[in-house]
């Protein structure tokens, strides 16, 4: 009895919760549609801070940013919500477009990298796990007639190979994104002008001036900075605080 | 644009500035005209609003009261006080410049004196003032400055300029305070800096009051910049400068922007310089689109950096030249003019399918105009609480990889349990196919065949009863044909398998001999079917 009672209890939370979260992210809608950005911003900052990941609100909160004329915040939010919709044709319109009015042209992939990840770069890892979950479901159905039966026919022998080729691919591909998605960091610079020095400190060598909205990689932190990676054998180290993580 | 008369001001100098910039995504075009005025007198003066008409709407400005003070100089020199020793002397202000007060021979304990860095400038060019008053450290006193009337000068004080230190001037301790500021002469001519006024505070540990001292008066030669060799595009920079280019994206789309970055650095007074002009020609649509600056007042000079972003649209395709970046300015210790240049850069242009420039926001047919250009909405029917961001993290995912890998973990106990059984039972079998032939082959021998044929029948079907349950067969047709098959597949050497077939066709032909069996064939058939038996099995368990 005490089980249901608890089992009733956890329901109502979660609608409520799952209701208020809808609601705030509508007044934060309606705050943006009068204009009202910081309120909306605010709003928006809310639901983060309740730990909801969703691509449409980080989308959103890119747009606010961008009307609060801070563009690096905005792409480091589109590129936020990219991470979760690759192939999203407005979230990747409103980055192109704020790029390009900066300035900024992101490096691309040589063509042949670009068909060995065309998997990462165009599923997301939820795609990737369905497809994998599919396969998986596939070996373990031909596993148990290849040792429950006598099915020897090469079309039978084929179905079972071709499954465990492609399931091993998308193993490995999911590895990539998900190893891309938790272990590497990457971040964009949300002032102008940022110098990258050659040491943790304001007394370091200028290596490299950093425009808004850059992407870079961050390696470590130390005392308020951050070493990153700007390009191909470009390091340097900035203040913590001109940087967002994606 | 209807600028207002400016009668009772003299314009000293006078540019225009354009900049483009996108905010919001809306691209705006911001003209800055600036004018550098002189009074031509003292009063109160009103500059009547700037009227601006565009598309039938009418613009006005705000309209400027200013107040015109009269200049104390030549005519009416401030009084200076008996404390200074410094007193400008009577032929004021006709100094030979600079000033150099007796400071080996103070008869005061303290005082204050003004000095240039140099006698003769040019226009914009930048001289410092230095500001020194002098006392003794018994006397515990502090003064503080007030700058004279420095009109027809743009004044720029340098935070490090002030410092103190001690210094011993006929066996007395003096404490030395200097304030340094910059000063910019914005027209020529004869300049005359007023004497600059000490406040003194009053001391409690001194006998020394509250009092007012000056310092003495100064004269500077301002010249003009010459007029040989000065470019069109000059707009007034004066100094020692450089300037640093970006370099261009190797490749770029028509209809689609990049911003090169003019950076012009040195020193010397860059505020109000105007950007350096770049004209794009059939190829480029070029647009100003920031500009930012900064100012350095270092120890005494100032440091300036300035910033101008350009924004290129190319119009069309190809390989094309970059128009170069020209920044003219005096440089007066060379006293002629330099011209800095970008160095030339090209651009591979391909096709582009956008449209970024406002010139280029019409279709072919005109149709339909677009008018500007901003991010799009935002999504408002997403429902958010419905999105997973990661489904491998759900417990359902890991139950489904959980319950696949149980599932056929299931399956392989299962059937290895029925294999070892099918083994088992085969082993059995095998066991009893042997024990089984010499049974039947020891009834034979007791019993009393009548017929050949009958004892072939039985000596054949021992046979196929043996094969049988050796190798495990499903059916009992084996006949002399399958034999050679049947034992090969089973590795039985090529001798014994003649043997056994040689057998069997005695048996055949046996049967067909319509002869009564002697008892000694009879035994001596048995005895060669147990020993093709014995070896088969002997083979059979030893592969």
């Amino acid at each position: 009895m005490k089980r249901r009672y608890l089992a009733i209890v956890f329901l109502i939370i979660t609608l409520t919760i799952g209701k208020a979260s809808s609601g705030t992210f509508q007044q934060a809608n309606e705050a943006y549609k009068q204009k009202n950005y910081i309120q909306a911003l605010n709003l928006y900052s809310q639901l983060i801070n309740q730990g909801i990941d969703n691509p449409y609100l980080f989308y959103n909160i890119g747009n606010t940013f961008y009307k609060l004329n801070q563009p690096g915040k905005a792409i480091c939010f589109y590129k936020k919500a990219l991470r979760l919709l690759p192939r999203n044709k407005e979230i990747k319109q409103n980055l192109q477009f704020i790029q390009t009015s900066l300035g900024i042209k992101e490096q691309a992939l040589p063509w042949w990298n670009k068909i060995i990840l065309y998997p990462v770069l165009w599923l997301t890892i939820n795609e990737l796990s369905i497809i994998l979950a599919i396969l998986g479901g596939i070996l373990a159905i031909w596993l148990i007639f290849y040792q429950i039966t006598s099915f020897s026919s090469i079309q039978f022998k084929l179905i079972g190979i071709i499954s465990l080729i492609i399931f091993i691919f998308t193993a490995i591909y999911w590895g990539i994104d998900a190893y891309n998605y938790w272990y590497i960091n990457k971040g964009i610079i949300i002032k102008d002008n940022i110098i990258a020095r050659s040491g943790p400190g304001e007394d370091y060598m200028d290596i490299v001036k950093l425009r808004e909205g850059t992407q870079i990689i961050i390696r470590t932190k130390q005392e308020g900075w951050f070493q990153i990676n700007i390009s191909k054998g470009v390091e340097g180290w900035i203040p913590q605080d001109s940087c967002w993580k994606i | 644009m209807q600028i207002p008369s400016l009668k009772d001001f003299k314009i000293i100098n006078q540019y225009q500035s354009s900049s483009f910039t996108f905010v919001n995504g809306i691209l705006g075009n911001t003209i800055e005209i600036t004018y550098t005025l002189l009074p031509a007198s003292s009063g109160r003066f009103t500059i009547e609003p700037v009227v601006i008409r565009s598309a039938g709407q009418t613009v006005k400005s705000n309209p400027i009261t200013i107040t015109v003070l009269s200049s104390s100089l030549p005519s009416s020199p401030p009084k200076p006080t008996l404390t200074s020793p410094f007193n400008p002397p009577q032929s004021f202000p006709y100094y030979s410049p600079p000033y150099s007060p007796p400071i080996t021979t103070p008869t005061k304990s303290y005082w204050a004196e003004q000095k240039l860095s140099l006698n003769s400038v040019y226009i914009n060019q930048g001289v410092l003032l230095t500001l020194t008053f002098y006392h003794i450290s018994d006397l515990y006193i502090e003064g503080s400055y007030k700058l004279p009337d420095l009109s027809g000068f743009q004044v720029v004080e340098l935070p490090q300029g002030k410092t103190q230190k001690t210094e011993v001037i006929n066996n007395e301790e003096y404490v030395v305070e200097e304030a340094r500021v910059l000063l910019f002469p914005i027209t020529a001519g004869e300049k005359y800096i007023p004497p600059t006024q000490i406040e003194i505070a009053g001391s409690p540990f001194s006998s020394v009051q509250a009092e007012t001292i000056f310092t003495n008066p100064l004269k500077l030669t301002v010249q003009p910049l010459p007029e040989e060799g000065k470019p069109a595009q000059f707009s007034g920079a004066v100094g020692q400068f450089t300037m640093e280019v970006s370099s261009p994206p190797s490749v770029a789309k028509t209809g689609e922007s990049f911003t090169i970055d003019a950076e012009i650095r040195g020193y010397g007074n860059l505020k109000g310089i105007k950007s350096p002009s770049v004209s794009g020609g059939e190829k480029f649509e070029v647009f100003q689109s920031t500009t930012e600056e900064n100012y350095l007042p270092e120890a005494d000079k100032i440091y300036s950096q300035k910033k101008f972003s350009y924004l290129f649209i190319p119009k069309s395709e190809g390989e094309i030249s970059l128009p170069p970046i020209e920044f003219n300015y005096f440089d007066p210790e060379q006293k002629k003019y330099q011209i800095l240049t970008s160095p030339t850069a090209k651009v591979r242009v391909l096709k582009g399918a956008s449209i970024s420039s406002p010139s280029q926001m019409s279709t072919s047919g005109n149709e339909v105009k677009i008018l500007g250009k901003d991010i799009l909405y935002i999504n408002t029917t997403a429902n958010i609480k419905d999105f997973i961001p990661f489904i491998y993290q759900k417990t359902e995912y890991e139950l489904y990889w959980i319950i696949l890998a149980m599932t056929n973990l299931f399956v392989f106990i299962l059937n290895q349990i029925k294999k070892r059984y099918q083994q088992q039972q085969k082993n059995i079998l095998q066991k009893k196919a042997y024990k089984k032939a010499l049974k039947s082959l020891k009834q034979i021998s007791k019993q009393k065949i009548q017929n050949a044929e009958e004892l072939s029948k039985q000596f054949i079907q021992i046979i196929q009863q043996y094969l049988e349950l050796k190798f495990n067969l499903a059916t009992t047709c084996v006949g002399e044909d399958d034999l050679q098959e049947l034992l090969s597949k089973n590795n039985i050497s090529e001798s014994l398998i003649r043997k056994t077939k040689e057998f069997w066709q005695k048996t055949e032909f046996l049967r067909y001999s319509n002869n009564t069996p002697q008892q000694i064939e009879k035994t001596k058939m048995i005895e060669e079917i147990k020993e093709i038996i014995k070896s088969l099995e002997k083979e059979s368990n030893w592969k």
